[in-house]
């Protein structure tokens, strides 16, 4: 079911978004706008969240487990 | 004591981090980052205590980072971070007198540390990339290797970016005074990940993401530390993730969302759901709040108690994190930059409770966590 609305929300997204040229993208450059901002942050706070709670993964391919206190 | 193996997990981060977040470009500038931080866990209710200490984990990490292009197509990056890690962790559950749950906790005098390294290389094309990134963590008595590769393609003028990726790592578990205690003294556990994500323009402001993860761990999945943790042999986790940026040009803020659904075999289910706004009232100082959500079902085999009179082949865990619970996070987070020198810092409180997580009727862990974290940092660009 979820692969399914996934895919229903990307053909959705690519059907109504439009053509960003080049010259159009220096707010989407910046840094806040980035998938991951600060690869030092991103990381500390994956770990703890990885240590804390049963959940994890999402972010390109998590691959090691835990036995984190 | 239970040890910290994430290298595999921060590997692949870094796989991922390594990358440009809008298409498989090279990246055009040198980065130099270094950040330290604390991280500190509330005290456990003396009340609940049933043996041991009630001064929870407490953890020291620095971090460092570089990245830089090489020649026309190539780029690399390395991470390396230590964490000195103290305090008392949970050995198990008991019934009191009075039919509540206590803690069994560990004496204070856990005081350990960990060192991760993370290399990655990227190798640029016309409109695609490939990473590979390899990884280690070690532990006194947890050793963790991983390899990971990415591949990227652009599409429509650079307007969509598939990703793929995937990873293996293999990790050793050597529990200290495995002897002493009846703990097993070596175990191994492999994982597989696979992830698959779609980034899309949706206009000169906006951009959407959105991911499906597949995980598979084999091997030895307990806790070696707890008194009673007889977990199953393997692990299937699922990941559908979406995450949105939109700049707003009236207000100069950046808002950021993400979500993330998940579920296993050990029927675990959660929800993730982030949001973070960035507002720069000036072009050198950017600040906002964040705040996070995240609940969870119990698993299959959480029990409140730890039954002794079960096999020892029988799954069963008290461990709080396989417990029905959720958790608010909030913070805020500031940046300055001075010239090619940016200095950040942010503070994050966690606030976990049972009646937030997705199962009804639940009772509560009195092992729940809440923590502080506090972080300062630099970065360089050249």
């Amino acid at each position: 079911m979820f692969r399914a609305i996934t895919i229903m929300l990307i053909m959705l997204v690519i059907g109504g978004c439009q053509a960003v040229e080049p010259w159009e993208r220096d707010r989407l450059s910046r840094k806040d706008m980035q998938l991951i901002a600060d690869p030092l942050e991103a990381q500390r706070t994956e770990q703890i969240f990885f240590s804390k709670e049963a959940s994890s993964g999402g972010s390109a391919a998590a691959g090691g487990g835990c036995g984190c206190n | 004591m239970r040890k910290v193996d994430s290298s595999s997990l921060a590997l692949l981060s870094a796989a991922a981090l390594a990358l440009p977040a809008f298409g498989a470009t090279q990246p055009t500038e040198r980065t130099l980052a270094v950040s330290t931080s604390v991280y500190q866990e509330d005290d456990l209710e003396r009340s609940r205590l049933a043996f041991g200490d009630v001064e929870r984990f407490k953890v020291k990490t620095n971090q460092f980072y570089v990245s830089a292009p090489m020649g026309r197509d190539w780029s690399g990056s390395v991470r390396y971070d230590n964490e000195a890690m103290s305090g008392a962790s949970p050995w198990g559950t008991s019934v009191s007198a009075d039919g509540q749950t206590d803690v069994i906790m560990s004496g204070a005098s856990i005081d350990d540390s960990r060192n991760g390294l993370d290399v990655s290389l990227t190798r640029y094309f016309d409109q695609s990339s490939f990473s590979v990134s390899l990884g280690y963590s070690g532990e006194d008595d947890y050793h963790s290797r991983s390899v990971g590769m990415t591949f990227e393609r652009d599409f429509f003028n650079r307007n969509t970016t598939l990703a793929l990726s995937g990873s293996y790592s293999t990790d050793e578990i050597t529990p200290t005074d495995a002897a002493l205690y009846g703990r097993v003294p070596y175990k191994e556990k492999r994982s597989r990940s696979f992830y698959a994500g779609l980034t899309q323009l949706i206009s000169p402001v906006a951009v959407l993401n959105v991911g499906l993860g597949l995980t598979s761990r084999r091997g030895f999945l307990s806790d070696p530390y707890k008194l009673r943790d007889v977990r199953p042999k393997q692990r299937l986790e699922k990941t559908v993730t979406a995450s949105y940026r939109h700049y707003l040009d009236w207000r100069q803020t950046s808002l950021r969302f993400d979500y993330r659904y998940f579920w296993d075999s050990f029927d675990v289910r959660s929800q993730t759901l982030s949001a973070s706004f960035m507002q720069n009232p000036r072009s050198d100082i950017a600040w906002g709040p964040t705040v996070r959500y995240y609940a969870q079902s119990e698993a299959s085999f959480y029990r409140p108690f730890d039954q002794y009179a079960l096999p020892v082949t029988q799954a069963q865990s008290s461990d709080f994190r396989l417990s029905s619970y959720g958790a608010w996070s909030y913070g805020i987070k500031a940046r300055y930059q001075m010239g090619a020198i940016e200095f950040n810092g942010s503070l994050e409180r966690y606030e976990s409770d049972e009646g937030l997580g997705l199962d009804e009727s639940v009772s509560a862990h009195p092992a729940l966590v809440r923590f502080n974290v506090v972080s300062l940092g630099l970065e360089f660009k050249f």
